[in-house]
């Protein structure tokens, strides 16, 4: 599965988790097909991104304005001033899951039928070690 | 020659390098008296400066308040969000050109801020969460004064961040004397009469214990800013995470694993925001 961003949905491709709108209704169920008329409504009723199956698109990394590593890396300079305490130690650990997940998400890496993330892919050492 | 505490102030009080909240901004957060005065006259006061109107709307229109129709008129704002949120979004509409020549990027992360205040409010189901993203909006306001009241000592604060690597608003300390943003922010919202759940924020989103009768917004505020720094969108001034504080976690009734959440939600809303063309 690929979560996609509106502009990048095509024709074709196929729905794998339903889309609803802020207030729960579905406006295409899961497995619909996706046409033309489809994804100009989603785009004026404001949704962002929407859930295919398979991996329709490839590299998708590249339209991602900032690579993973560029993410945690600045996320390293993020905390280096912060003082090291319980309260923070626990939020980095958070947001580099959170980073790590996303990236993930894009990249098509979730299991689709599980519907879980397979292991985790660790990008590798950030630039200088924190603890 | 460091500016005193009292320099600034004056400063803050007879703003002279911006223009727009001079004139009809002026009459209308000065002047207007909410209680006599009605809406359509209010809009009316607003409309006469056009482009600050659109750029009201456009504001108004934006993720920041989710609006699921096109407001199309001021006085339908004023309608919706009542007098204090829309003299909010006025002076945040008066500011916004300044703010991205002052500093790159604070503009995307005062957005930023709002969306995922505005997320945070009615994820905790908060009353009147227009007040608290405005507030958003609104927190980082003193960046803009320090840059275009105070240049040649904005850009010394500028340098301290990049020659020390530290905090912005640790430079300011060292820069104007123990003054920071979130005071010029909060001298600024006393002079446009902004109520405290606006003001507090501004106050205090740095130092969130000090807020009195807005802890919540303020708590709000202090979270979402670290939230939206923390998601490296848009720019505060320096690339430092702040430590957030226990205190507005406890006013919130949060525990740090709901935060994973809330990083999921506040990030979906930041994939679709388009910062540009509010200028």
């Amino acid at each position: 599965m690929q979560r996609l961003p509106i502009h990048l949905l095509k024709p074709g491709m196929q729905v794998a988790k339903e889309v609803r709108n802020d207030n729960g209704i579905v406006l295409v169920s899961e497995n619909a097909t996706l046409d033309e008329k489809m994804i100009s409504r989603l785009e004026n009723m404001g949704i962002r991104k929407v859930v295919v199956s398979g991996c329709p698109v490839e590299n998708l990394a590249d339209y991602q304005p900032k690579s993973l590593s560029e993410k945690l890396a600045d996320m390293d300079t993020g905390f280096s001033y912060v003082k090291k305490n319980a309260l923070m130690q626990r939020f980095r650990v958070l947001l580099k899951d959170h980073f790590i997940r996303r990236n993930q998400e894009m990249l098509g890496e979730i299991d689709d039928k599980a519907g879980g993330v397979l292991e985790v892919k660790d990008p590798g050492p950030a630039k200088s070690a924190q603890e | 020659m460091l500016l005193t505490p009292s320099e600034i102030r004056l400063k803050v009080k007879t703003i002279k390098s911006l223009p727009t909240l001079s004139g009809v901004v002026k009459r209308l957060c000065i002047k207007v008296d909410s209680e006599t005065t009605s809406f359509a006259e209010v809009a009316k006061i607003i409309c006469k400066d056009q482009v600050l109107a659109a750029k009201v709307l456009k504001i108004v229109n934006s993720p920041v308040y989710g609006f699921s129709g096109r407001i199309a008129t001021v006085n339908h704002a004023l309608v919706l969000l009542g007098f204090s949120v829309v003299k909010g979004i006025v002076l945040s509409a008066a500011i916004i050109e300044y703010m991205c020549k002052c500093l790159v990027g604070l503009w995307e992360h005062s957005l930023g801020v709002a969306v995922a205040a505005d997320r945070i409010a009615r994820t905790l189901g908060v009353k009147d969460p227009e007040e608290v993203s405005t507030a958003g909006l609104l927190h980082d306001l003193g960046k803009v004064i320090i840059g275009v009241e105070m240049r040649r000592e904005g850009q010394w604060v500028l340098n301290e961040v990049r020659n020390w690597k530290i905090p912005f608003v640790e430079a300011e300390k060292r820069i104007l004397n123990g003054v920071t943003h979130a005071e010029i922010g909060s001298w600024l919202a006393e002079e446009w009469k902004l109520p405290a759940r606006l003001s507090e924020p501004i106050a205090f989103h740095h130092n969130p214990r000090g807020a009195s009768s807005a802890k919540e917004a303020t708590a709000i505020i202090h979270l979402a800013d670290i939230l939206i720094r923390a998601l490296q969108f848009g720019s505060g001034g320096d690339p430092y995470i702040p430590q957030i504080d226990g205190f507005a976690l406890e006013v919130l009734d949060l525990k740090m694993g709901d935060l994973a959440g809330l990083l999921d939600v506040i990030a979906d809303e930041l994939e679709g925001l388009d910062t540009s063309g509010f200028a």
